[in-house]
């Protein structure tokens, strides 16, 4: 392999469909013990928190929340509002076992299509959650090396206005 | 009816059917009371316009969980921010098929690396020349050889620092336990942590080669 071919001297190539297909968004880390683990996270590394909106993604309880972090420079949405860095999640470890990322897959096909395209190579699902009257779309799956994602199908609300949803256009 | 809708507490967009709105705002958990909805265009372009709320001035109470803006994070530093993940394989072939072909990453092996078990570093979506993403709000991340993990905890994702030595004593302050300290791979300073619930994670220290120009170095 030629050096102009690796890491960093080759250019990432560039993503030119109108979808955030396979873009790794967040990431979601179980806690035990949550005051221990809000005040790591907040105390070590200057993390802001908020509980994650209720009914649109995994339920908690007022003992046990799910937590949005925000570990960086953040729009109103709580998404990133410079490009790089992504937000947390902290998750009550009865919910989520092991650290997994947050994936956004196409828009434009049922979550279940995308699902069989990695069950057929091996992967499996981990874990389906509905909640009633929820808005979003989720499937937790598990590579054969043991990766975990969730992987976010968004809902048809996006508008395209927000900052996270560019892609190259030209 | 379809309609583009203006949260009014958090200036948040979003398009719904009028029949079947969330039951609540999805980034500030307003009710439906606070949505201003408009006729729908197909070129999705609002006329309301909400001015978005500004941070709290001063330190905020962190077990006060309830919706507010994110704080004004400074700038000149990327302390804290979290910036990577790695996923751990056992067969390199199938770990940089499934990857490129399921979710559409561009993944290339790092300069210098082992043939036999390289260190790839994937993008997941647009990005510029020098490997960063172009657009806010997703990262990049490395594929890895598992057996070139010495702790074996398969650390999972990677938070910019100031200072190694610094964070990781603040961190065992808190409940935290270095897994492995200060050491160089590919020119760039890491360690590994683990958090006080267990869960391994590297630090990596922001590089003297960052010239604070770039879209990833920006404050807030």
């Amino acid at each position: 392999m030629s050096k102009l071919d690796t890491y960093p001297y080759r250019p990432p190539k560039r993503y030119t469909k109108k979808s955030l297909h396979g873009r790794v968004r967040g990431m979601m880390i179980p806690y035990d013990d949550y005051r221990r683990a809000v005040l790591f996270y907040s105390q070590v590394f200057g993390w802001d928190m908020m509980r994650v909106p209720q009914g649109v993604f995994i339920e908690d309880s007022d003992e046990r929340p799910h937590l949005m972090c925000a570990t960086g420079p953040s729009q109103v949405s709580w998404e990133a509002s410079v490009p790089g860095h992504v937000w947390a999640q902290l998750v009550a470890r009865e919910r989520v076992p092991k650290v997994q990322t947050f994936t956004e897959v196409s828009m434009d096909v049922p979550l279940a299509e995308t699902v069989k395209t990695m069950t057929d190579r091996g992967w499996k699902v981990v874990s389906r959650t509905e909640i009633d009257g929820d808005w979003a779309d989720f499937v937790v799956v598990e590579d054969p090396d043991g990766n975990r994602q969730l992987l976010w199908k968004c809902p048809s609300s996006r508008t395209w206005e927000e900052p996270e949803a560019g892609y190259d256009k030209d | 009816m379809l309609k583009l809708y203006t949260c009014y507490k958090c200036c948040f967009p979003f398009k719904a059917d009028d029949r079947n709105l969330p039951p609540r705002c999805p980034a500030c958990n307003c009710g439906p009371e606070w949505f201003l909805g408009e006729p729908y265009n197909p070129e999705e372009k609002r006329r309301i316009h909400v001015d978005p709320p500004e941070p709290e001035e001063g330190e905020r109470d962190v077990f006060d969980i309830s919706y507010h803006v994110a704080k004004r994070f400074p700038a000149g530093t990327r302390n804290g921010r979290l910036r990577r993940f790695v996923f751990e394989y056992t067969d390199a072939p199938r770990a940089r098929r499934d990857y490129a072909e399921l979710l559409d990453w561009d993944i290339v092996d790092c300069e210098g690396t082992d043939a036999a078990h390289p260190e790839m570093f994937c993008a997941t979506g647009p990005g510029n020349p020098n490997w960063e993403p172009s657009v806010p709000s997703f990262i990049y991340g490395f594929l890895k050889d598992a057996s070139t993990d010495p702790t074996g905890m398969a650390p999972f994702f990677m938070i910019e620092v100031d200072n190694i030595e610094e964070t990781a004593a603040r961190a065992e302050r808190f409940g935290g336990r270095v897994l492995r300290g200060r050491y160089e791979a590919n020119g760039q300073q890491y360690a590994v942590l683990a958090d006080s619930e267990g869960n391994a994670f590297y630090i990596w220290e922001t590089p003297a080669t960052v010239t604070w120009d770039e879209p990833e170095s920006q404050g807030g």
